[in-house]
């Protein structure tokens, strides 16, 4: 069962304060039903700095082809040297299904919560 | 409360999106099978039918007669489903603005594939790809961008 992120808690503000978290909005279908077009999100652009991405994280990540243009996908497996992402809804999601392992350099963070 | 900090922290774009920007999306799919369409009909109907006193001959016709028909059904089918596939996943409703009779004109080419396939007619092949053509013209002005059309045969 897929995990969504829960509503930002007082904590989650503070780090928006502070610059450890990045507001960031949903366009297209690709990650619905949890995630539909104009949910806001925060993002930790940290959150991998240390450790890897884990299966069912949700992470922004730049697009393999088109230039400056981020997406918002799920983390199916976990491999060596990147991540294979997916869209919640498959039908209308293009992914690692059309591109592969996302190195980890193109995760650009973690989603961590809605606000 | 919330909205004053989203004033003050706008919130950047991020896609979920599976359409042009990928550039997965050519009508030149669906411009493929029709022209295999188109070139099947066109067998079909130059087809000779031999003396039925000649067995051989019956056989080798009724072969090649029904390998150009499960082509021409095949074919029909998969233009079908790669416009229905442009018209659900790539176009949207801003798309709608530029080309109001949108949705006719995929009705309408689709209507002809089935056609297409229900008939062995000159007429509904050539319309078949001049809807394709229109539809490769709405949707490289829809990407913005000048992609000449032409065909293969």
């Amino acid at each position: 069962m897929n995990k969504y992120p829960e509503n930002a808690g007082f904590f989650e503000y503070v780090l928006l304060l502070l610059g450890r978290r990045k507001p960031i909005k949903v366009t297209g279908a690709s990650m619905l039903p949890g995630l539909k077009e104009g949910d806001e999100l925060f993002v930790d652009e940290r959150a991998y700095d240390n450790h890897k991405p884990a299966e069912g994280d949700i992470v922004v990540a730049w697009h393999p082809r088109e230039a400056d243009l981020k997406i918002i996908k799920r983390v199916s497996v976990v491999f060596d040297n990147g991540c294979w992402l997916v869209g919640d809804n498959p039908a209308e999601s293009t992914d690692s299904s059309q591109y592969g392992i996302f190195a980890f350099k193109r995760i650009v963070g973690k989603v961590t919560s809605r606000f | 409360m919330k909205n004053l900090i989203k004033s003050f922290f706008p919130a950047e774009e991020v896609s979920a999106h599976c359409d042009g920007p990928c550039g997965v999306y050519d009508p030149a799919d669906a411009r493929i099978k029709a022209e295999a369409v188109l070139s099947m009909t066109k067998k079909i109907l130059a087809m000779d039918a031999p003396d039925s006193s000649d067995a051989a001959a019956v056989v080798a016709y009724n072969n090649t007669m029904s390998r150009y028909i499960a082509i021409k059904e095949d074919q029909a089918h998969g233009t079908k489903t790669d416009i229905l596939v442009l018209w659900t996943d790539f176009f949207k409703p801003q798309h709608l603005e530029a080309t109001p009779d949108l949705h006719d004109k995929i009705w309408k080419a689709t209507k002809l594939c089935s056609a297409c396939k229900t008939t062995v007619s000159l007429e509904s092949a050539e319309a078949l790809m001049a809807a394709v053509e229109d539809i490769h013209n709405i949707f490289w002005a829809a990407k913005g961008r000048e992609v000449a059309y032409y065909t293969a045969s």
